[in-house]
């Protein structure tokens, strides 16, 4: 893609945004509604507490807190997953348990996860890494099964099997739809840092907006709540580089096919 | 010529109008006024279940359609300024938040909970008596070292919300006790999870109201003290029930009318001990708990009215302890109370 056809793609992707902030900005532009204020006021509040003064108390933590959680999930839902999409047998036995867990509302287990491990980070990271295990777990499962037959015989002829044949084939082979499970566990992730700041924690993004609300601080509470979708936003592009970084080579077939 | 016939035809519209106005006026005399109630599930809230099974409300031409909980007072404050409900349950502290932090208008009512004023004055003197009369705690392990307020300082203590009546007055403990209360780390819990995070040592103390004061001591822990009775001096009202400014000034009727049900129930309650336990009975219907578990608490006190000191004074210390940036403006906080 051409520079200027990148630059337009972009454009087409910014109008309603910029248009629904600009519908906040001035529809909110005369309020003297205390729990609305003017956008205009929540941003300037915005830049004192966020660029970048209060970062390392709140910011920090919560980003440290999903990234160490994340991480377990990927390194646990690849590897339980990748596991049980080569063996059939396996997978019989775990799979209800894998469905009764993974139907639990993520933020509803945050109370049972403190039971467990007390009001610090660890809770969070646990809380964060089980949520966001389940998706990866199964899109690894199903993008392992589903490999092509065509690869897997020709890795036969190679004589490539076993754990060579799941790491070398099946597991590069299953990437589009890993990357598929790693997204949506990122989303679930961080939705769950927010939650288990909720309860217990005296910082943190979750933390901060719910001590604003509790005060009154309704001005604070309005940069917290658009700190979490900036913060969101910013999460889902930087794992967009990285997908589209890892699956070139499948990009490429596409383009090609 | 087409002037006058518009003037009769707006002389006809007047009179027409006035006289739905008169009539829509004096309707409200007779008619019940709707009003929805929200109260943070606590014993002293029974007051106005109370009043509502009893048919204190509807005697004074109040027609109560529901009474709603919140688990604190930041939610039920926004479901007053949304209009959700018409009144809400709410101690001083929050009401002195919402008006100063977030510039909510709101107004006090009528009084909900409180303390007696000789019981208070002899409560800052006799501690057990203070656990009697107070029922506010601090739930701590009997292992865990704490003996005194200032103890509490780099401790991990549990509050139900964050700046509000349970920071402000342990804090305001810890300071008078000599300790910092800025060391303390405030982490925020509802009641029902303080006392087994307590055992289990998730948490070092929890801020806890009646029912599950006496639950904590009665569950083998121990309660440090009543944190309300180190922070108040004169108040009598320490809980309040407060209405947004626009709905006190648009139904100035139906607010009388609560506040003179409120009186009535009040006075029923203070009568007897056979009176209090029926409007304990009612409170079990909103806080859940077994009626043995309600009377087994301390009872709460409900004051008669609400005196501009019970707001000023608290607001006063909250800007000495930082939880204000600037000095509360308490004029016109309060309505003007009913006394027979």
């Amino acid at each position: 893609m051409t520079v200027s056809r990148r630059l337009l793609a972009v454009l087409i992707g910014a109008w309603l945004p910029v248009l629904l902030v600009y519908l906040w900005w001035t529809a909110s532009a005369e309020s003297t509604n205390p729990y609305f204020p003017p956008l205009s006021v929540i941003w300037t509040r915005f830049l004192e507490l966020w660029v970048f003064d209060q970062v390392p108390v709140h910011v920090v933590p919560s980003l440290q807190n999903l990234a160490v959680g994340y991480a377990i999930a990927v390194v646990a839902g690849v590897g339980v997953g990748a596991v049980l999409g080569v063996s059939r047998r396996t997978a019989r036995y775990v799979e209800p348990v894998v469905d009764f867990l993974r139907s639990i509302p993520a933020v509803a287990t945050v109370p049972v996860f403190i039971v467990i491990f007390g009001l610090d980070a660890s809770m969070r990271i646990a809380a964060i890494s089980v949520a966001a295990t389940w998706p990866i777990l199964i899109a690894t499962m199903q993008g392992v099964r589903a490999t092509d037959p065509t690869l897997l015989d020709t890795a036969a002829v190679f004589r490539i099997t076993g754990a060579q044949q799941l790491w070398r084939v099946r597991l590069p082979a299953a990437q589009p739809i890993i990357f598929s499970g790693l997204q949506l566990g990122l989303q679930i992730a961080f939705v769950v840092t927010i939650a288990s700041e909720y309860l217990g924690a005296g910082f943190g993004i979750g933390a901060f907006t719910l001590i604003a609300t509790d005060s009154f601080l309704i001005l604070d509470a309005w940069t917290g709540v658009i700190l979490m979708g900036l913060l969101g936003y910013a999460i889902n592009i930087v794992f967009d580089i990285v997908e589209r970084i890892a699956l070139r080579w499948y990009i490429g077939q596409k383009k090609l096919a | 010529m087409v002037i006058k016939k518009r003037s009769a035809w707006a002389a006809a519209l007047t009179v027409a109008v006035s006289a739905t106005a008169l009539a829509t006026a004096a309707v409200p005399a007779q008619a019940a006024t709707d009003i929805k109630i929200g109260v943070t599930p606590i014993n002293s809230t029974g007051s106005v279940q109370y009043a509502l099974d009893s048919g204190i409300f509807k005697k004074n031409g109040l027609n109560v359609t529901d009474i709603s909980t919140f688990p604190a007072p930041p939610p039920s404050i926004a479901a007053l300024a949304s209009g959700a409900v018409q009144i809400v349950y709410s101690p001083t502290i929050p009401v002195i938040n919402a008006r100063e932090n977030g510039g909510v208008d709101i107004v006090v009512v009528a009084p909900a909970d409180g303390y007696g004023r000789a019981d208070l004055a002899k409560a800052k003197k006799d501690a057990a008596f203070a656990a009697k009369i107070d029922d506010t705690g601090v739930c701590i392990s009997p292992s865990s070292g704490i003996n005194r307020w200032r103890d509490l300082v780099g401790k991990t203590v549990s509050v139900p919300a964050r700046g509000a009546q349970a920071e402000v007055t342990i804090a305001s403990a810890v300071k008078k006790d000599g300790g910092d209360p800025s060391k303390i780390n405030w982490v925020t819990l509802g009641f029902p999870e303080v006392n087994s995070s307590v055992q289990s040592g998730k948490i070092n103390a929890g801020f806890t109201v009646e029912p599950f004061t006496t639950n904590c001591t009665a569950g083998g822990l121990k309660n440090l003290g009543a944190p309300g009775i180190q922070f108040f001096d004169t108040e009598q009202a320490i809980g309040v029930w407060v209405t947004t400014a626009q709905f006190a000034r648009e139904n100035p009727r139906a607010l009388r009318s609560f506040q003179k049900a409120m009186y009535q129930t009040h006075t029923f309650a203070r009568a007897s001990k056979a009176n209090m336990r029926k409007v304990l009975q009612a409170s079990t219907k909103i806080t859940g708990v077994p009626l043995s578990q309600a009377l087994a608490a301390n009872p709460p006190y409900y004051p008669l009215y609400v005196v501009r000191q019970d707001v000023a004074r608290p607001a006063t210390k909250m800007l000495e302890l930082g939880f204000l940036k600037k000095p509360a403006d308490v004029a016109g906080v309060l309505l003007r109370q009913y006394r027979p």
